[in-house]
């Protein structure tokens, strides 16, 4: 194997990590506490209601969380609108035509098709695709959970009919958000051989130029390009390692 | 002095049988003289038996045969003359072996109505366990029902009652249904009413079952055979009764169904615990089920019935909508959930409720299209959002590890060849690398 680089790049800032931090934390209390409400003949939700304080403590815990992710989310849209209004940052989670041909590329690598990689820029249309599907999914979520905690308020300009539907697409959009959390999601981030067994980017904020030339070549390049002279030296490559390590990505 | 004091005659053990042959040798002969003289034969009578420890053996067992001559004053009965009720006791010396009493000779009524009764019945046919009339009233004590020390007195007639319903090996012998009666009574409301506020007017056995004239539940006449139980219940809870009567159930038990449910369904019977208990009000909808299989599964469907299910009580339950004893139909102007009054059956909980919300569907059913399509197809599409997503994110994280298991392998296979191939496209990162 090829000598690793030492080198890092900043990856995400605080806000990012903080928000991913409290996003995580609020996504795991609101599925302890909503699961048992919805398999609520099980009897490991019987067992872990009773040893959460009650049905009443966790339905508490469970809208104080909603009202935290709420908070969190509206947080982040805000942000991310001011500064894209502001210019100081460009669209990059924004899905592009080049996501659809990247999937294409991809796919047919996966199945063998075709020895050749796609080349992402700093998010890939994986990224893209889970980050878009916790924003309709959290629109979702907070709609129907509102609807859910204030069923007359919301009566007042909806139908009650709205009520039952608002409980099933709570209901299975959790569900569904769960499920994507623990497979994509988890694999993305532990189980993936290339960052087997964590990739502690999100915490640390940082991602090594190894990875980040691997995983993101374009955003690699740019960043690179637009550092220039006056990279910090954090975020420089070792030149020397660099040589032999940028065999790997394609080297078959 | 002491010596003369008959009560001190009878200490010691050893002269007993002496003495009680002699008191009785001397009544016998001079019985006669003493009722000429006296005029009272129940003295006479006293004179044996009133001495504690007269006893003899039938069937090799001892029977005592001394009456308590205060306990026997104080009875209703006291102004009797023994011979009143033993009457083949009326001549001395009287048989060795009295005929049984025949309480019938004056309580012709109460007696009819006991050889009817389940008792009387098991009586006639030889049961020696089964209540016989001084079981439950005693005999020389006898005192009027109303006397608070009588066993019959409300406040003690459950423990009457008990010494026979109480006891699961003697229900047991008898195949009586429920072997703890008197256990489940004593910690019922009813049981509850009468042992700790004393309540006169909290239902005892009697109140339900009757006294003389107690039957079996199955046999029609029974105070407590299906049909008659809501008029048993009114006989106290009048009020309730007549509401009941009034809606579906009474409706439909007073037509003769006897599947509607009468009081005991949803308030079971020797137990009947207060209705506020948390317990009571999430077991209540489940009764509730028994008949209405659809109209449960699909309120368990929504969020009521979630969280009850899960020992939440603050939110509707069947009655907070349907109501409990007069359930009316929809159709029904004066029911709490007519048209007219769905809203404000709504606003008990949600105050702020309004024609709107009213539309709310407590009992949904994502699959019915035709009542339901709104949720009908928020259901589908969310099971296919579902589906579909997770077969995809599924299908392509499969893939993904397949393909980079492949890769990691491979790359460790032939080691020489990895670092040996240069490759062109792994320069393309390094163009723009900043210096040092």
């Amino acid at each position: 194997m090829a000598q690793a680089k030492e080198g890092y790049f900043t990856r995400f800032s605080v806000r990012q990590r903080l928000e991913h931090l409290l996003i995580m934390v609020l996504f795991l209390v609101l599925a302890l506490t909503g699961f048992p409400q919805k398999f609520f003949t099980a009897g490991w939700a019987q067992w872990l209601i009773l040893h959460l304080g009650g049905i009443d403590r966790v339905r508490w815990l469970h809208r104080m969380s909603g009202i935290l992710f709420s908070v969190v989310a509206l947080e982040h849209g805000g942000v991310v609108l001011l500064l894209v209004l502001m210019k100081r940052i460009q669209l990059n989670m924004v899905p592009s035509k080049k996501d659809f041909w990247d999937a294409i590329v991809t796919l047919r690598y996966y199945l063998g098709l075709s020895e050749e990689q796609a080349r992402f820029g700093r998010y890939d249309y994986r990224q893209k695709f889970e980050y878009w599907g916790l924003i309709f999914g959290g629109v979702i979520m907070m709609m129907t959970g509102f609807i859910l905690y204030f069923p007359t308020l919301f009566a007042r300009f909806l139908t009650g009919e709205v009520i039952p539907a608002a409980q099933v697409a709570h209901s299975n959009e959790g569900l569904l958000a769960f499920l994507v959390v623990i497979l994509w999601h988890i694999y993305n981030a532990h189980l993936s051989p290339d960052v087997f067994p964590f990739d502690a980017s999100i915490f640390t904020g940082r991602i090594s130029e190894e990875r980040m030339e691997h995983e993101h070549p374009l955003e690699y390049a740019r960043v690179v390009a637009e550092k220039g002279e006056s990279a910090s030296p954090e975020e420089i490559a070792d030149e020397g390692s660099s040589k032999e390590k940028s065999d790997e990505p394609s080297s078959e | 002095m002491d010596r003369k004091d008959p009560s001190n005659l009878a200490r010691p053990i050893f002269i007993r049988p002496f003495l009680l042959s002699a008191v009785f040798i001397v009544a016998v002969f001079l019985s006669p003289v003493f009722a000429q003289a006296q005029g009272s034969s129940k003295e006479i009578c006293l004179s044996c038996h009133g001495i504690q420890g007269l006893e003899k053996v039938r069937k090799g067992k001892p029977v005592s045969l001394y009456v308590e001559r205060e306990k026997l004053s104080q009875s209703v009965h006291g102004p009797l003359e023994c011979a009143s009720c033993h009457r083949d006791a009326s001549q001395l010396p009287h048989p060795s072996e009295l005929k049984a009493v025949q309480c019938s000779a004056c309580h012709a009524g109460a007696s009819q109505a006991y050889s009817q009764s389940v008792h009387g019945k098991a009586h006639a046919k030889g049961d020696g366990d089964v209540a016989f009339c001084s079981d439950c009233h005693g005999s020389h004590n006898i005192l009027p029902a109303k006397h608070p020390d009588s066993k019959v007195y409300p406040l003690n007639l459950p423990r009457t009652c008990g010494t026979c319903h109480g006891d699961p090996e003697l229900a047991k012998r008898h195949r009586i249904p429920v072997a703890n009666a008197y256990q489940l009574y004593m910690d019922s409301i009813h049981g509850r009413a009468l042992t700790r506020s004393g309540l006169l007017v909290a239902a005892n056995c009697s109140s339900c079952h009757g006294s003389h004239e107690i039957k079996p539940k199955a046999d029609p006449e029974s105070k407590v055979y299906r049909t008659r139980i809501p008029s048993t219940c009114g006989a106290c809870h009048a009020g309730v009764v007549a509401e009941y009567f009034d809606g579906v159930h009474g409706r439909a038990v007073k037509e003769g169904s006897s599947v509607a449910p009468v009081c005991v369904d949803c308030h079971t019977t020797h137990e009947i615990r207060r209705v506020e208990t948390p317990a009571w009000k999430l077991e209540i909808i489940k009764e509730c089920g028994t008949c209405h299989r659809e109209s449960l599964r699909t309120y368990r469907d929504t969020f009521h019935g979630q969280v009850t299910a899960l020992g939440f009580t603050r939110v509707a339950r069947c009655s907070d909508c349907h109501g409990s004893h007069r359930i009316l139909p929809a159709s029904d102007a004066r029911s709490s959930i007519s048209r007219a009054n769905l809203v404000s059956t709504c606003q008990k909980c949600h105050p702020k409720a309004n024609p709107n919300f009213a539309r709310f569907s407590p009992h949904a059913d994502p699959n019915d299209k035709e009542r339901n399509p709104g949720l009908y197809y928020a259901a589908r599409f969310m099971h296919i959002l579902l589906i579909g997503v997770f077969l995809f994110f599924g299908l392509h994280t499969s893939l993904w590890l397949f393909r980079s298991t492949l890769e990691v392998w491979r790359r460790r296979k032939p080691p020489e060849q990895a670092e040996g191939g240069p490759d062109p496209d792994g320069e393309e990162g390094k163009d723009g690398t900043p210096k040092p």
